[in-house]
């Protein structure tokens, strides 16, 4: 194995375990201070309970994703000297504001969980609001860090280095075309994904147990969050194919497995691309269906894979399957969403029966794979570059050898933390659907 | 001058983590060494005081290292290349002590199950400031050149040389320290005897480790030795760590335990910073100063302005967080 890809799987691996419980600590408060506001609001105690349940997940979840952040924080000057010499200063003031957010994260997550009677009800929702908006803020700045490298700018492209780009204007990689689409579109996911889990979970429970006033309510508001984010994804995830059509065309070749440039071009679903022959296989293909998404004009000429350097390709086949996989996964969820909304107007107490509630089981982990199978893409399809058209991957990593035993190493640890953590989940879920009693009304 | 604010901040950092995250560490390492009677109780004690702010504590590495990311790139590079091993030991060790915490604190687990947790949590609170002390002492030893833009280093393992290895075990008695010492006023006063006892006995193995890190870096650390014995401001300095040290002694033999906490905390701070002025400005000794590495001045100040007005943001939070622990703790 060479040392590039050693590092390449260990780096990509730390982040790919790390997303789901920073997802996950971006949403989860949001949930807890809807929770909290309802129990002001009403006085039910159902609603203080279901903050109580989700407020012991949450700290499992947060305190893993802080350890995988600092591990990445690490590795990325381990792994890509080369890389933090080029662009610290660019990537640097995003770093810096997402790890003010972070703490401010970490602190009042501290305050909420154990402050216990010396919070009034007031000081607790505002605690929990502090934490989803320092966990959303978090996340939106350290996308700006890879935009950055998705996107460098007009400047950089010009010719700046990213340090004389910095020079020029600290806030540099927030102006990368890419941020606005991508801050958007990550955000959304986090809150998809996460109520999709959390519906998943309370319908499983109500499988069990159909009258439960608790899962009941618990699955109510998963839908509540999850129809608008899913939706309100589905555009953004638009937006963000268009200004990948505009700004990173070998990304979007590569992402929708489109070897040759041409007017008219077709939608493709599904299929598999043979880099040898230069051809999509076995995909669906709607005609002129790309054209028009992308320039609204079906006679609009896509650029293909055909019109850049063989050695600037992204590698075609993985980039392909992650996108129309996390579009898959995407349409169903709404799909889901979209038939728990219309059960919730039309035809309530359909919604606690096994039809929708298998449906919603079903889908449950499809947000996930979708965050999983988006950033695979984005992460692929950016390929060769570290940061594109100035740094490529293999430059910027380290000289140094072995690299496979810190990549053994670590994929031990995480191996080992992501059974720990499962099993942890899986007890606590089981505790919380079977030891619940209807609280007295 | 912005270059020296930041240099300035990266220090204030790593005090910060050294006074917070470094007591963490020590209490995982009592946790380890928690024996007789009172053990079970000393074990949730110690839980109990760093539960609400342990994430918070280790957020200051983090920081320092992103304001070193910012304001000085190049450093990170370096870094990256030449102390990869004992960095990513303490990386090792800081991912299993977090999550061990975690899954000890939320497992569900049998009592057994609880103390294997609390084992890893105690060994890898052990092992994660002996390598990063190793690490600090690395990078002041002088062992990591820089020629033609290029790291070389001396020997093949510069971290396994006496020199780091003893700033390792200091910094791993000095953390013990740390935390004894605050224990003693925070604990419920059944426990806080024990918790002296345990700071006084730190306390002079750390002073041990120091004379001895001090006369190894004659010739391990020309850079240390040269900055802490060379101008009377050092000297100076060193006169008035030696002082505290003996206030924070008395105070822990007197029993005057706020006086303690206090003067242990100021103790650590002034060796910390006596270590760094004795660096004067090398961020990697001999041949990398921090106005070498340092990036765009525009880039340095934007970084100062966000610290600025996160730190004023962060002051009355913590203030909160840290009324909420001392509660928690003495409950």
């Amino acid at each position: 194995m060479s040392d590039l890809l050693a590092a390449r799987l260990l780096m990509g691996g730390t982040l790919a375990f790390h997303i789901l419980f920073a997802v996950a600590g971006m949403a989860m408060p949001l949930f807890l201070t809807l929770a909290e506001v309802l129990h002001a609001r009403t006085g039910d105690a159902v609603w203080r309970e279901l903050a109580r349940r989700w407020a012991r997940g949450t700290a499992i979840l947060f305190a893993v994703g802080a350890v995988s952040g600092t591990a990445l924080s690490f590795e990325l000057g381990l792994l890509w000297p080369e890389f933090t010499e080029v662009a610290g200063a660019a990537v640097g003031i995003p770093f810096t504001i997402e790890g003010f957010a972070f703490f401010f994260e970490a602190i009042f997550l501290g305050v909420y969980l154990y402050g216990g009677d010396a919070l009034t009800p007031r000081l607790r929702i505002l605690s929990a609001a502090i934490v989803a908006l320092s966990g959303l803020a978090s996340g939106v700045f350290v996308v700006a860090v890879n935009s950055f490298m998705q996107s460098p700018g007009a400047a950089v492209l010009g010719g700046l280095s990213p340090a004389e780009a910095a020079a020029a204007d600290p806030f540099v990689a927030f102006r990368s075309p890419a941020f606005p689409t991508q801050a958007i579109h990550t955000a959304l996911s986090a809150y998809t994904s996460i109520s999709a889990a959390a519906l998943g979970v309370h319908a499983w429970a109500l499988l069990r147990a159909p009258a439960n006033a608790f899962h009941r309510r618990a699955l109510v508001l998963a839908l509540a969050l999850l129809l608008p984010s899913a939706t309100l994804q589905a555009a953004s995830g638009h937006f963000s194919a268009e200004l990948v059509g505009r700004d990173q065309p070998a990304k979007l070749a590569a992402m929708e497995g489109l070897f040759e440039t041409r007017a008219r071009a077709p939608l493709a679903i599904g299929g598999w691309p043979d880099e040898k022959t230069g051809e999509l296989r076995y995909a669906l293909e709607v005609p002129a269906g790309l054209s028009l998404l992308l320039h609204h004009d079906p006679d609009a000429e896509v650029l293909g894979l055909d019109a850049f350097p063989r050695e600037d390709w992204p590698p075609v086949a993985p980039t392909h399957l992650a996108f129309q996989v996390m579009v898959g996964c995407g349409v169903l969820l709404l799909a889901a969403a979209s038939w728990g909304a219309w059960l919730a107007w039309r035809a309530r107490e359909r919604l606690f029966r096994p039809p929708f509630l298998r449906a919603a089981i079903v889908v449950a982990p499809l947000g996930l794979l979708a965050v999983e199978a988006g950033w695979f893409a984005t992460e692929l399809g950016r390929q060769p570059w570290i940061v594109r058209g100035v740094l490529r991957t293999s430059e910027a990593v380290t000289p140094e050898r072995g690299l496979v035993w810190p990549l053994v190493g670590f994929a031990l640890l995480y191996t080992f933390l992501a059974l720990a953590v499962t099993r942890l989940l899986a007890r606590h879920l089981f505790a919380a659907v079977h030891g619940l009693e209807e609280p007295a009304s | 001058m912005t270059a020296t604010l930041a240099l300035a901040l990266v220090g204030v950092a790593l005090v910060a983590y050294a006074l917070t995250g470094g007591a963490d560490y020590g209490a995982g390492i009592w946790e380890l060494t928690a024996r007789g009677r009172q053990a079970p109780e000393m074990r949730a004690a110690l839980a109990r005081a760093i539960a609400p702010i342990w994430e918070a504590n280790h957020v200051w590495i983090l920081f320092a290292l992103v304001l070193l990311l910012t304001a000085f790139p190049p450093v990170i590079g370096v870094l990256g290349q030449a102390i990869h091993v004992p960095l990513g030991l303490a990386l090792i060790g800081m991912t299993l002590r977090g999550s061990a915490f975690v899954f000890r604190a939320y497992g569900l687990d049998t009592q057994r199950a609880r103390r294997r947790w609390g084992l890893s949590y105690a060994l890898s609170s052990l092992i994660t400031p002996f390598f990063l002390g190793v690490s600090v002492g690395t990078i002041s030893s002088g062992a990591i050149r820089i020629r033609d833009g290029e790291v070389a280093l001396t020997t093949a393992h510069p971290w396994a040389a006496p020199f780091p290895l003893t700033v390792g075990v200091l910094a791993i008695a000095l953390f013990a320290f740390l935390a004894a010492a605050y224990m003693t006023s925070v604990a419920p006063r059944e426990l806080r005897d024990a918790f002296r006892a345990r700071a006084i006995g730190a306390s002079l193995v750390a002073a041990v480790a120091a004379a001895i890190a001090l006369a190894l870096s004659r010739e391990g650390a020309p850079q240390i030795w040269s900055g802490l014995t060379g101008t009377t401001a050092s000297l100076a300095l060193h006169l008035a760590t030696f002082a505290v040290a003996l206030v924070a002694l008395s105070a822990l033999v007197l029993r005057r335990v706020r006086a303690a906490a206090v003067a242990a905390a100021l103790q650590v701070a002034l060796v910390l910073v006596g270590w760094g002025l004795s660096l004067d400005g090398l961020l990697v000794p001999p041949d990398l100063s921090y106005r070498d590495a340092a990036a765009p001045e525009p880039v340095v100040r934007a970084a100062l302005a966000v610290a600025a007005v996160g730190v004023a943001g962060l002051v009355p939070a913590l203030a909160l967080l840290a009324r909420i622990t001392r509660r928690r703790a003495a409950s």
